[in-house]
């Protein structure tokens, strides 16, 4: 009996299955899933880098009552919801009408958008704050020519939250970019041209052709920059410390600073669970509404 | 750490293995006990040793303190090196605690090490020191760190605040009738007479100002809260915020109205202390916090093709308010030390020992003469040398001296998060989003809620 | 000519994403004062080399080939990977695949603060603080790559295995000869992508590297950018070192990326993917 087990055509394919994603999964589990489950379990204590005592829900209940969590709750749920969309959308404009330009062109535009992906967010920002500077920075220099006033851009309520999305949006878009270009030169051109012998002009054309072709691609892009965002501190530590008066604060940077600044683990651990709630929450109704529908 | 479950024979060399490492430990571990020598941590910036010379914190920790107290005392001391001191974290020092892989004596600025001042870290040095020790200590550089009468960490040598005047701008504003002689020690002024000053610059021309803001992150808010000193506010007492009274309101009150009316560049929250040296170096500027630290006191100045003049700097206190304080004490950046509690007292002995001597004047002296800091010790003396290094120097010295120093909450393990409120409040204030009186309310509220944890 | 407005606007958008990083190059030519001079320009009015000679003084080099070694193994690694794990997950059937696949997305949601200290506890008992192996293995395993590659491998013609199967191949001949030199050009993309995500990994590296020989180009160049003493001689913020900084710091993935442009995007992107 064991031989028959053995020798089946299912069990060679769990075997080798696992096989293949053994390494993997090895290391996952090595490196990030024990970590992380040490880490997270962390959110039921007080702990510094040494000491750690029970305390049950008392970080949860501590993180509930504290009015700047839900401001960078909101925060980040406005980061989400402003540049998501744009960076979901606007890669797909752009690959849409690069397509059918000249190949060198669209080495260039591909370029230009992946390009301020290669430097790690925290160094880029260092330049834009040297662009945003309210004496120093070139874009007030720019706006004074059309004669605009100054405008202090990462420390003024609304002009905070748009600089930092400007630095996030422009730093996020080039894989974007390259992942829908490369799904659109994949399609069939006969499809178009058999559209197009039905009557169809080039917006018809994109809605009805073109969007569901690419939708397993859209689904991936929609995903990853949700999680990406959610996940957003290192901009907005370098670019506006939070401020001005908490109106960029995001759930992550709270962390990094509760964590590495004031060595409270227990408490980073808590907000890292309600992270990872609500990041899942929103992945999973992205799937269902763009993933479930193949 | 992992356990691999392997059946019969690999389980039982498994445990053969185990019980030799065993015996071979119990049999070693004495020896190693004597041998191991404590470890001292310093925590810097990255590139200080290049910086000031090769191998610079070779030759002063390695060579000018811990050497000397080896061959006094024939204790053995490491040098361990973290240098991911940004942002006043301290991660790998955090990683190194965590993992048990500890180090005896940390020494790092108080900002960092305030995180770790409590007895899950180190020992209450009030009782674990002897009393003349502490005694050297000037009162109120202890009084930064104590807690609950508890102490435990040493305020080192560190930098103070005062401004920097310059000279040249005043005259041209015809305003150094407030300006003492140059050797005149004190070095006070009141805020009226600041006040006159600050418009007189400012109405020099577009490009000038009187004084100026930051506020685009946390470093530097250390320069307003001395202006608020200079009101007669604390903003701590008995581990509480003390800012919302007459006084302090009256400070931010007059911070914002110097901000309203363009005394100050415009755009405070979106700038950087190093540009407002630009500013001054470049001659624009009437007056600017200082923290006198390097070779660029007294008499200074960029050329950038317009200002090939250099002008004339001096060293001032912040303004006090007349008839309510007699002169300000500046803000006081220590750097600190403590040891930490490994659960062996026999290194925790030698820890202390240690401590004595890098806390003691003579350790004190050369670091302060080294990096150009101000000593807690009463007993230390910053030497003078010759130049305008020197003079501001000494006039610094003269002040910690006289006025104490203002406690902007160093010594509190949530003063990194402290100094994030202050800014949010700030930078509100400035930005009209509440006014100076709330500004002042609120940062007492999440102050007193952060510090009563 | 709606569509010639359209294409103008993507050429400006272009020019517009390239404008800060342009900006940033410049910049780092200007010296302390030029870069605070009013009004700016893009061409520094005197341009100057004692930036870069600054930076010069300190292992940068040493730093861009440690962040070679680690990108590069990374990078190899986490596709190779990901390639078998993703036929794994799209071809195979795997006893509670949907849950393992879920676990794996989920990792990347919880922020990398909380796992830190454990996961630097598990890299100090295995004595790897502070080494290159530090740094590269707990990134080989991605799991938004793994996504990818399901998401590829999903289409994947079933019959291109199967024909191969009747032919006598095993699985490892399958995985060799079929599989991986049609997925060829997302790999290489992938590569490329991992090879620059690695780079950037600043976080994890700035803990794990603690002398500075192991330091990798961004966690040498953070340290310098946020120390006191290079950007406060004399208090004046010196943006054109922070620019160049930058610039160094951006400049090998840069110059990988334009010569992976050259050699591989013309064929992944001519529709190597119809078969």
């Amino acid at each position: 009996m064991a031989i028959n087990f053995f020798q089946s055509k299912k069990t060679k394919d769990y075997i080798i299955g696992l096989a293949l994603i053994a390494p993997a999964l090895v290391i996952f589990i090595l490196f990030t899933a024990i970590p992380t489950i040490q880490g997270i379990t962390l959110a039921f204590f007080k702990a510094n880098a040494r000491v750690s005592r029970y305390v049950g829900f008392k970080n949860f209940i501590y993180l509930i009552n504290d009015d700047i969590f839900w401001k960078a709750m909101w925060n980040t749920i406005k980061y989400v919801g402003f540049s998501v969309p744009i960076m979901v959308s606007l890669p797909f404009y752009v690959a849409l009408i690069a397509h059918d330009m000249p190949k060198k062109i669209q080495s260039f535009i591909r370029f230009a958008f992946y390009v301020p992906l290669i430097s790690a967010g925290m160094i880029i920002s260092i330049v834009w704050n040297w662009i945003f500077s309210p004496q120093y920075g070139l874009l007030n220099y720019i706006i004074g020519l059309i004669g605009l006033g100054p405008i202090v851009w990462t420390g003024t309520i609304p002009a905070a939250f748009f600089s930092v999305c400007i630095v996030l949006i422009t730093s996020s878009m080039g894989l974007n970019l390259i992942l829908y270009m490369s799904g659109l030169s994949s399609i069939d051109r006969q499809l178009y041209d058999a559209a197009e012998l039905d009557g169809c002009d080039n917006k018809q054309k994109a809605i009805y052709i073109t969007v569901p072709l690419m939708l397993p691609i859209i689904a991936f892009v929609t995903i990853t920059q949700t999680i990406g965002v959610m996940m957003i501190w290192q901009i907005i530590y370098v670019l506006t410390s939070g401020g001005p008066y908490f109106a960029t604060v995001s759930l992550v940077y709270q962390i990094y600073i509760r964590a590495f600044q004031s060595s409270k683990y227990g408490l980073a651990a808590a907000e890292s669970i309600i992270v990872l709630i609500i990041v899942l929450t929103l992945a999973l109704i992205q799937k269902k509404v763009l993933v479930d529908r193949e | 750490m992992l356990t691999i479950k392997r059946g019969g024979k690999m389980k039982r060399f498994l445990i053969l293995m185990m019980m030799v490492l065993l015996t071979f430990s119990v049999f070693t571990e004495g020896q190693q006990e004597e041998e191991k020598p404590i470890i001292f941590a310093i925590v810097n910036d990255y590139p200080a040793a290049k910086v000031h010379d090769a191998d610079f914190e070779g030759w002063l920790y390695a060579d000018r303190i811990v050497a000397p107290f080896t061959e006094a005392t024939g204790i053995e001391v490491t040098i361990r090196k973290y240098t991911d001191a940004t942002d006043n974290t301290a991660k790998s020092l955090d990683m190194d605690l965590a993992s048990g892989d500890s180090s005896d004596v940390i020494l790092s600025y108080g900002g960092r090490v305030n995180k770790f001042a409590n007895a899950d870290f180190g020992v209450n040095l009030y009782e674990a020191l002897p009393q003349e020790f502490i005694d050297q200590f000037a009162p109120s550089a202890l009084k930064q760190f104590e807690r609950n009468g508890e102490l435990f960490t040493l305020p080192m040598p560190g930098w103070a605040t005062c401004m920097m005047v310059n000279v040249d701008l005043f005259e041209e504003a015809g305003v150094t009738d407030i300006l003492p002689a140059d050797d005149d020690p004190d070095r006070s002024w009141t805020i009226a007479e600041f006040d006159r000053a600050v418009k007189a610059v400012t109405a020099l021309g577009d490009e000038y100002y009187g004084y100026y803001l930051i506020a685009k992150e946390c470093g530097g808010d250390y320069w307003i809260m001395n202006m608020l000193g200079g009101f007669g506010a604390k903003l701590y007492e008995d581990g509480k915020v003390a800012l919302n009274c007459p006084a302090g309101i009256e400070g931010m009150e007059y911070i914002h109205y110097l901000h309203e009316n363009g005394y100050v560049p415009y755009g405070a929250s979106g700038l950087f202390d190093g540009d407002m040296a630009s500013l001054y170096f470049t001659g624009k500027l009437g007056t600017r916090g200082y923290v006198p630290m390097g070779a660029d006191a007294g008499e200074i100045s960029f050329k950038d093709g317009k200002n090939d003049k250099p002008f004339k700097s001096i060293l001032m206190e912040y303004p006090h308010i007349e008839g309510v304080v007699d002169g300000v004490p500046p803000c006081y950046g220590p750097d600190a030390t403590m040891v930490i509690d490994n659960g062996d007292p026999v290194r925790l002995a030698k820890a202390l020992k240690f401590i004595e001597w890098l806390a003691g004047a003579d350790s004190q002296s050369v670091i302060a003469k080294s990096f150009a800091k101000f000593s807690p010790l009463t007993t230390v003396i910053t030497e003078r040398e010759p130049g305008p290094i020197g003079t501001a120097k000494a006039q610094m010295a003269q002040i910690i001296k006289g006025r104490g120093i203002y406690d902007m909450g160093v010594g509190f393990p949530v003063y990194n998060e402290l100094r994030q409120i202050w800014l949010a409040v700030f930078q509100g204030m400035l930005t009209n989003a509440i006014t100076p009186k709330e500004a002042v309310e609120e940062f007492e509220r999440r102050g007193n809620k952060l510090l009563s944890e | 000519m709606i569509k010639t407005i359209n294409r103008i606007t993507i050429i400006l958008l272009s020019l517009l994403l390239l404008f800060p990083v342009i900006w940033m190059i410049t910049g780092s030519f200007k010296s302390v004062l030029g870069a605070v001079a009013m009004p700016p320009t893009l061409i520094p009015r005197k341009p100057t080399l004692e930036n870069y000679a600054i930076l010069l003084e300190y292992p940068v080099f040493r730093w861009a080939v440690n962040s070679f070694i680690v990108s590069g193994f990374g990078a190899f690694g986490a596709t190779v990977f990901s390639i078998l794990s993703g036929y794994a997950f799209a071809k195979k059937k795997i006893p509670y695949k949907e849950i393992i696949f879920v676990m794996l997305l989920a990792s990347i949601m919880v922020p990398m603060q909380s796992k830190m200290i454990p996961l630097f506890l598990m890299i100090k008992t295995m004595g790897l603080v502070d080494t290159l192996p530090g740094m590269i293995i707990p990134g080989l395993t991605s799991p938004v790559y793994i996504f990818f590659f399901r998401q590829f491998l999903k289409s994947f013609p079933d019959d291109l295995l199967d024909s191969a199967e009747i032919d006598g191949a095993g699985e490892f001949t399958k995985i060799i000869h079929v599989v991986v030199p049609l997925s060829m050009a997302p790999a290489a993309a992938m590569f490329i992508i991992g090879f620059i995500g690695g780079w950037n990994a600043l976080m994890w590296q700035l803990i794990i590297a603690r002398s500075e020989e192991i330091y990798t180009l961004p966690v040498g160049i953070i340290k310098l950018i946020q120390s006191f003493d290079i950007f406060y001689k004399a208090g004046i913020e010196h943006y054109g070192l922070k620019n160049a900084c930058a610039t160094f710091a951006f400049a090998p993935p840069l110059i990988v990326f334009i010569i992976f442009q050259k050699h591989f995007m013309k064929n992944i992107f001519s529709g190597a993917t119809k078969e």
